[in-house]
């Protein structure tokens, strides 16, 4: 498979406005990141990590469940 | 190169050198690779155990102490769930590397944003609900299910005693769902590190062990030793179809349990003697009274202590911390039964570093082999006797227990694996060594290290 083909394959493009892309052009040069599209790959990989970890926080009621279990299991008082 | 890692909960080395004559796969391992022992973390408890392992730090970096501890600032106990994590887990690190990553059942183990999938584990707030949900529909589609929990019900549990048979079986279910749900993924995910973790030699251990170990006064041989024996076959069996569906030229495999076990006979009830000694008061109501005490222990021989300016209520000033710190633990570490220690010693939060080292007991009890703290009567002060019979469990290694009297085990083979050779390292070693053998970069703040022989050849 050529460098090509492997590309389209796994990457696909999306639309933003383009001041918004001027922006990011000018920020990515004090940046890690060698183009706005790994710039904005790496935002939206930390917005979905974001949105994960919300989820996974636990609420007071759900907090009560765990500890019943860990009683159950013997592992807490 | 690939990383396949099969984690099995509390697999012991003891009983593995034991029964080795009876364990193929890991004979095989033992002489055509390294066979070794992991030393877990201090305490050597589930979840400290595997966040150590798969943050490569120290309880005083990744702030995973207990299952339980205090809520900075108050008296109340929390849940340490995996949300509370600190640090990058070791997947998480592959998957910013662009390594593909699948993650089984790993107590602690949450879900995350990952180049890969996972089905978070043991404590976590979505255990067995499989991310991303292609995985969930992938395992929908095969096994006719949106959920899997590698973990034996309550219920069973509760009644272990009871229904012995019963929980023996539904532990060898659970497990062979787990293998083939594991078998599946491997062979249909495209991966660089994959990692499943079995919880039955856990569960099993904690109610059978005095029938494995010479070492236990209650010491019994019948049918549960077989059973236990049995249940390490299994282990065995499943090892060697991960062996035959991988190519050990481009694969590393290794196996590793998170702690080992150690004989339980007694209980003690560290609040009792914490009454004893003048460090703790009962309320009006007869309970503990934890705002007007010096100190307060729970149920993994933590001890915290009431300090003013840290705790609301706080009784010690400042300046006499270390002198009652140091009081406590020479008092504890007397304790003798029968002309027997029955405390190895009593560690302060000396024992870790890092950022949130305040966020640990201000003592962790260390029990010698045979002993640990009450959990069913931890709150118990006012009894005539401190020491009494465990009667629930009777092999243990978070009560709290030496990490070295209670160890893991680690066992790898792969290509260029010196053959026959014995390695020992810390849980925390596994995260930077599995880094290396990926070649992605060990971050700083990394208290492991590679673990060196594997890189010689
Ligand atoms: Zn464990």
């Amino acid at each position: 498979m050529t460098e090509e083909k492997t590309k389209s394959k796994n990457f696909t493009s999306i639309l933003i406005p383009t001041s918004l892309y001027k922006k990011l052009e000018e920020k990515v040069k004090e940046t890690e990141f060698s183009s706005v599209s790994s710039l904005v790959t790496h935002i939206i990989r930390e917005y979905l990590a974001k949105l994960e970890e919300e989820k996974e926080v636990f609420s007071e009621e759900e907090e009560e469940e765990i500890k019943e279990r860990l009683r159950a299991l013997g592992y807490i008082d | 190169m690939r990383v396949l890692v099969i984690g099995s909960d509390g697999l012991s080395p003891i009983l593995v050198e034991k029964w080795i004559e009876t364990l193929p796969a890991l004979r095989k391992i033992k002489k055509q690779g390294i066979m070794g022992r992991t030393i877990p973390p201090l305490p050597a408890q589930t979840p400290v155990a595997w966040t150590t392992f798969m943050t490569g730090v120290n309880p005083g970096k990744h702030g995973i102490f207990s299952f339980m501890t205090r809520e900075k600032g108050t008296y109340k106990r929390k849940v340490n769930t995996p949300d509370k994590i600190k640090t990058k887990t070791l997947w998480k690190i592959l998957s910013e590397h662009d390594k593909k990553v699948g993650v089984i059942n790993v107590p602690m183990a949450r879900t995350e944003e990952l180049n890969g999938f996972i089905i978070p584990g043991f404590l976590a707030k979505n255990e067995g609900i499989p991310y991303p949900t292609k995985i969930k529909e992938k395992l929908q589609g095969k096994f006719g299910i949106k959920q899997f929990k590698g973990d034996v019900e309550i219920k069973l549990l509760e009644r272990v005693k009871e229904e012995p048979d019963k929980f023996f079986e539904r532990v060898d279910e659970i497990t062979d769902i787990q293998m083939d749900i594991s078998l599946f993924l491997l062979e249909e995910e495209e991966w660089d590190f994959f990692i499943t973790v079995f919880m039955g030699t856990d569960r099993i251990q904690h109610f059978f062990w005095k029938y494995v170990d010479e070492r236990h006064p209650e010491y019994e041989k019948n049918e549960f030793t077989e059973k236990v024996k049995r249940y390490y076959q299994k282990m065995d069996v499943i090892i060697s179809r991960f062996l035959e569906n991988i190519d050990l030229e481009e694969t590393l495999f290794i196996l590793l349990s998170d702690h080992g076990f150690c004989p339980v006979h007694s209980e003690v009830l560290v609040n009792c003697l914490l009454h004893k000694q003048g460090f703790l008061k009962g309320d009006v109501k007869g309970e503990i009274d934890v705002e007007g005490s010096v100190a307060v222990a729970y149920e993994y021989g933590d001890v915290w202590l009431n300090l003013k300016g840290r705790e609301p209520q706080g009784k010690i000033k400042p300046e006499e911390y270390g002198e009652i710190l140091q009081k406590i633990k020479k008092n504890l570490e007397k304790i003798e039964v029968d002309g027997q220690k029955v405390v190895k010693y009593v560690a302060t939060r000396d024992v870790y570093w890092g950022p949130y080292v305040e966020e640990a007991p201000d003592l962790i009890i260390l029990f010698n082999s045979g002993w640990q703290a009450s959990r069913g009567k931890s709150k118990e002060y006012k009894t005539q006797k401190c020491i009494v019979k465990s009667e629930k469990w009777n092999g243990g290694h978070d009560g709290t227990h030496d990490p070295r009297d209670v160890p893991g085990i680690l066992a790898i083979l792969g290509h260029g694996i010196p053959e026959g050779l014995e390695v020992e390292a810390n849980l925390y070693d596994l995260t930077p060594t599995i880094l290396k053998i990926l070649q992605v970069p060990i971050p700083n703040y990394m208290d492991g290290k590679p673990i060196q022989q594997i890189f010689t050849s």
